[in-house]
């Protein structure tokens, strides 16, 4: 099997798709192992930690060169690997490759767009169908998407979820009660994880996403004093300076995906915390413009003439 | 109040209704105007005004009278006459002459597309929910609940100088106010009073909301069905959005859950644009990809594919999802684990929404306009269209049952 998945990784690389057999083998093997993992994955510094890469496979592969590749330099991805971008189908499968083939340097939490209602939407389906003629290699994603861990914890200290906080969660030993293995429901405190954003608001408030809430710097203090944390990274919101801290540092927002949607003009980040968790944010641009990079038009879609 | 609804409706006492409306009654409805009026001359062509009412980021126009000396418009314009207009022209050619014969403003309106370009004018209130409403600068909040009470979505307010003037070329409008407006302005309101407290804490299933128990009346399509269909039973069932339901024949779990859900708004972003027939057979799947695309292209925040509430959900909550989401409706729906509990895939089913119903702006205004005991009916509108619709239409109407 080390092989075969070394010579799925080398074909991954190069952004070609792998066969629908070896996509449903490989998604066997992941939910094998992530089975194992805890709601909140328990990683260790030095990590590098990431945002949001929504099928920016050339962008993914710029992360790689700042950040150093998998697996001499351990990674964290905070979710959304999938939709918007054209390559989600690559991006996820050689993420997942990579967890498979190193699974302790490298995790995967979930965020909000690992969910069969947000992919059929947004993309992710519509590409599976494109790119293997059915909708199979999506349902082995979806069943795998229900095994993500729902956040991380690096050094007991820095935790790491794909949105924000719950009203329902006051303390970490909360998520872990929380049955993760399904679908993103649409409301609760597993659905509030990977949908709430901060804001600048006193408390909590209603979410204009129509998902999760808003929740304010008194309720941010409140939680990381409560479960004694030194900071909480994020995903989930567009920065265009490729990261924001918010709340007096208590609070970060990493985001991954440069250009994001090929239109943006933004820059991309990811954090890297060394053995003594001090924070060095890298600051990376798209992939240059090549035929390989962006499609010269976005797939020809059947309805225009 | 016999409505034939689940739960008889528990409303205030005469004391209290007194209250209620001496209350409003101190509130001007010029207070609540948040929008100005947004004009466009009768004889400007559909596509244009359909256009203006997106570069101005308003859901209504109104159109120019083009005899200034009887009153300055002669009718209001919004995304639901679009979704009507288009409707029309995309099903013209399946009309039977006797129809065109009834039916002269239709014939009016065929006749211009033909020779070429339709003016505004003709499509003003072709959904028939979009009425000219106006109230004097004087009216207060009771005035404006018993015209939203009855389904109608903004009232123009008139400026002060103009009430006994003989000259109309005086009369001019301060702005308008939206049944938003007036739903934000109750919310508003509750922390100060008890009351209203009590009464926001009631959950959904206990008021008696028209389009709530009665899941015939909630109108939906599959996720198969094209856009064509979508308007189509937008323009004759009376409604502004239709609920789109997973595809019943897929595998499961996608077996009749709610995905998404199709607007007037939406066919007006996108239809009108498209300049080519084929997007009205687009499936509704497609379309929804289409309409959620340019979502969180700036700000990198997607957006939940539809807005619901539980049945369960407390009236409170229902009225804040409906101003933080900017919508106009809430779907209602319960977990399908409550309603199959026989199904393979427990875990699964406890994720994906069934409908119940819908909840609309003009719904929750009717139920403050009950505290007051005023008389109220949202979905009088609703009724009228479906019967006209009905009554032009070649095929059977469905009941609203």
């Amino acid at each position: 099997m080390p092989s075969d998945l070394d010579l799925q990784i080398e074909q991954l690389i190069r952004c070609e798709p792998i066969s629908e057999e070896q996509v449903k083998r490989l998604c066997l093997k992941a939910r094998e192992i992530l089975i194992e993992e805890g709601n909140v994955q328990v990683v260790d510094s030095p990590v590098t930690i990431c945002g949001d890469i929504h099928g920016q496979f050339w962008d993914l592969m710029e992360l790689f060169k700042v950040g150093g590749p998998c697996p001499s330099t351990s990674y964290l991805f905070m979710g959304d690997f999938v939709d918007r971008g054209f390559y989600s189908v690559e991006t996820f499968l050689l993420l997942l490759a990579y967890k498979v083939r190193y699974p302790e340097r490298i995790t995967l939490i979930r965020g909000n767009h690992e969910s069969r209602q947000i992919t059929q939407v947004y993309g992710f389906y519509d590409e599976c169908q494109r790119k293997y003629g059915s909708a199979n290699v999506w349902r082995y994603c979806c069943e795998v998407f229900d095994y993500l861990a729902l956040g991380a914890i690096v050094d007991g200290t820095v935790f790491c979820v794909h949105g924000g906080l719950s009203p329902n969660l006051t303390g970490i030993d909360q998520i872990r009660a929380i049955d993760r293995k399904q679908e993103v429901p649409h409301d609760g405190p597993m659905c509030d994880l990977l949908w709430s954003d901060p804001d600048d608001i006193q408390g909590w408030g209603l979410s204009p996403r129509g998902a999760g809430f808003l929740f304010g710097g008194d309720i941010t203090k409140a939680f990381v004093h409560n479960n004694a944390l030194s900071l909480i990274a994020r995903a989930h919101q567009l920065a265009m300076e490729g990261y924001k801290l918010m709340f007096e540092r208590t609070i970060v927002t990493v985001w991954s995906a440069p250009n994001y949607c090929y239109r943006c003009g933004n820059v991309a980040s990811i954090l890297e915390l060394d053995e003594n968790l001090a924070q060095e944010y890298k600051v990376f641009q798209h992939a240059p413009a090549d035929v390989r990079s962006i499609p010269a038009k976005r797939p020809p879609a059947e309805y225009f003439l | 109040m016999a409505d034939g609804h689940d739960s008889p409706p528990v409303f205030a006492s005469n004391d209290e209704s007194e209250e209620w409306i001496s209350r409003w009654k101190a509130v001007c409805a010029k207070d609540l105007i948040d929008s100005p009026v947004f004009e466009v001359d009768a004889d400007t062509a559909v596509e244009d005004a359909c256009e203006a009412l997106l570069s101005n980021d308003t859901s209504c126009l109104a159109i120019r009278s083009r005899d200034q000396s009887t009153s300055p418009y002669l009718g209001l314009f919004d995304f639901a006459d679009v979704n009507a207009f288009l409707k029309l022209a995309a099903t013209q050619h399946t009309m039977h002459p006797d129809e065109l014969q009834d039916n002269p403003r239709v014939g009016r309106i065929i006749a211009a597309a033909k020779a070429g370009k339709v003016p505004v004018e003709f499509v003003s209130n072709l959904s028939e929910k979009n009425p000219l409403h106006t109230l004097p600068n004087t009216s207060t909040i009771v005035e404006l609940l018993e015209l939203f009470s009855r389904g109608a979505h903004r009232v123009l307010i008139m400026s002060s100088n103009d009430s006994d003037s003989n000259d109309n070329y005086s009369q001019s409008f301060v702005g308008l106010v939206t049944d938003r407006s007036l739903l934000s302005y109750f919310h508003s309101q509750a922390p100060e009073t008890p009351a209203l407290q009590q009464f926001l804490s009631s959950p959904l299933q206990t008021l008696s909301l028209p389009s709530f128990s009665l899941r015939a009346a909630v109108v939906f399509c599959s996720s198969r069905d094209t856009v064509l269909d979508a308007m189509r039973k937008m323009s004759d069932e009376g409604v502004s959005s239709v609920a789109v339901l997973e595809d019943a024949g897929a595998a499961p779990p996608v077996n009749g859950a709610l995905l998404s859900a199709v607007s007037v708004t939406d066919i007006g972003r996108i239809v009108v644009p498209a300049q080519s027939k084929q997007v009205l057979s687009m499936p509704l799947h497609q379309f929804i990809s289409q309409i959620k695309a340019p979502d969180g292209f700036t700000d990198g925040a997607d957006r939940y594919p539809v807005y619901s509430v539980s049945a369960g959900s407390t009236l409170r909550y229902t009225i804040e999802k409906i101003l933080a989401t900017t919508a106009h409706r809430v779907f209602v729906t319960e977990d399908s684990a409550a309603a199959s509990p026989s199904s393979s895939s427990v875990l699964l089913s406890t994720a994906s929404l069934h409908l119940r119903g819908v909840v609309s702006i003009v719904d929750l205004l009717s139920l403050f306009a009950r505290l007051a005991n005023l008389d109220v009916d949202p979905t009088r509108m609703q009724r009228h269209r479906r019967a006209s619709s009905a009554s032009t239409s070649s095929r059977s109407s469905r009941s609203a049952r």
